[in-house]
């Protein structure tokens, strides 16, 4: 049922938008956050039934807790940056999107540094053990 | 926070727009001007809280601090 929601919402913003298009252009920008920002919380009401699921799975497999954390900041750090630059390039703004979307890369970079440490270490101690 | 917020910000601009052209016509573009910036401070201080409120759910969801 959420996706009829979402493709409801969406139909409407994009009317909307159209709308004040003509007349009020940077209303228009206006409504077209709002109708995605009511979308992106639809959506992460859904989501919040997944992480739990996904937490469960981490504590049965023994997954080490730290790395879950980090998947979890990577995906909303993509999320964020795709809502910003999705928006910005929408309204004309394509450098100002690419930059968003360069700096969110970035941010995943660094929020994967110490996953890559770890990998790190435990190659080099299957190496010792060689 | 749901899809009346949509429709309150179209009825805004609309209002605002049937506004403006009224004071065109009656030569006070300058009061028009101020009409239209205020409808659109009106606006953007809802979608702002909007934004805020959007970032308070992802941070407390994702973990992020």
């Amino acid at each position: 049922m959420e996706i009829m929601k979402i493709v409801g919402v969406a139909f409407v913003t994009a009317v909307t938008a159209v709308l004040l298009k003509g007349t009020k252009p940077e209303l228009s920008f206006a409504v077209t956050v709002a109708g995605i920002i009511v979308i992106l919380l639809y959506i992460v009401d859904a989501l919040q039934g997944t992480l739990a699921v996904f937490r469960t799975i981490a504590e049965t497999t023994g997954v080490e807790n730290g790395l879950l954390k980090v998947l979890l900041k990577i995906v909303g750090v993509g999320y964020i940056t795709e809502f910003g630059a999705g928006i910005l390039s929408d309204f004309g703004s394509n450098a100002v999107a690419d930059k968003v979307a360069l700096g969110g890369k970035i941010a995943i970079v660094l929020l994967a540094l110490p996953v890559f440490e770890g990998l790190l270490t435990l190659v080099k101690s299957f190496l010792q053990l060689v | 926070m749901d899809i009346s917020i949509l429709f309150k910000i179209a009825a805004i601009g609309i209002i605002i727009t049937v506004i403006c052209q009224i004071l065109k016509k009656s030569d006070r573009d300058d009061i028009a001007t101020l009409v239209s910036i205020v409808g659109l401070v009106i606006v953007l201080a809802v979608v702002v809280g909007m934004i805020g409120d959007l970032f308070n759910d992802i941070k407390s969801i994702f973990g992020l601090i």
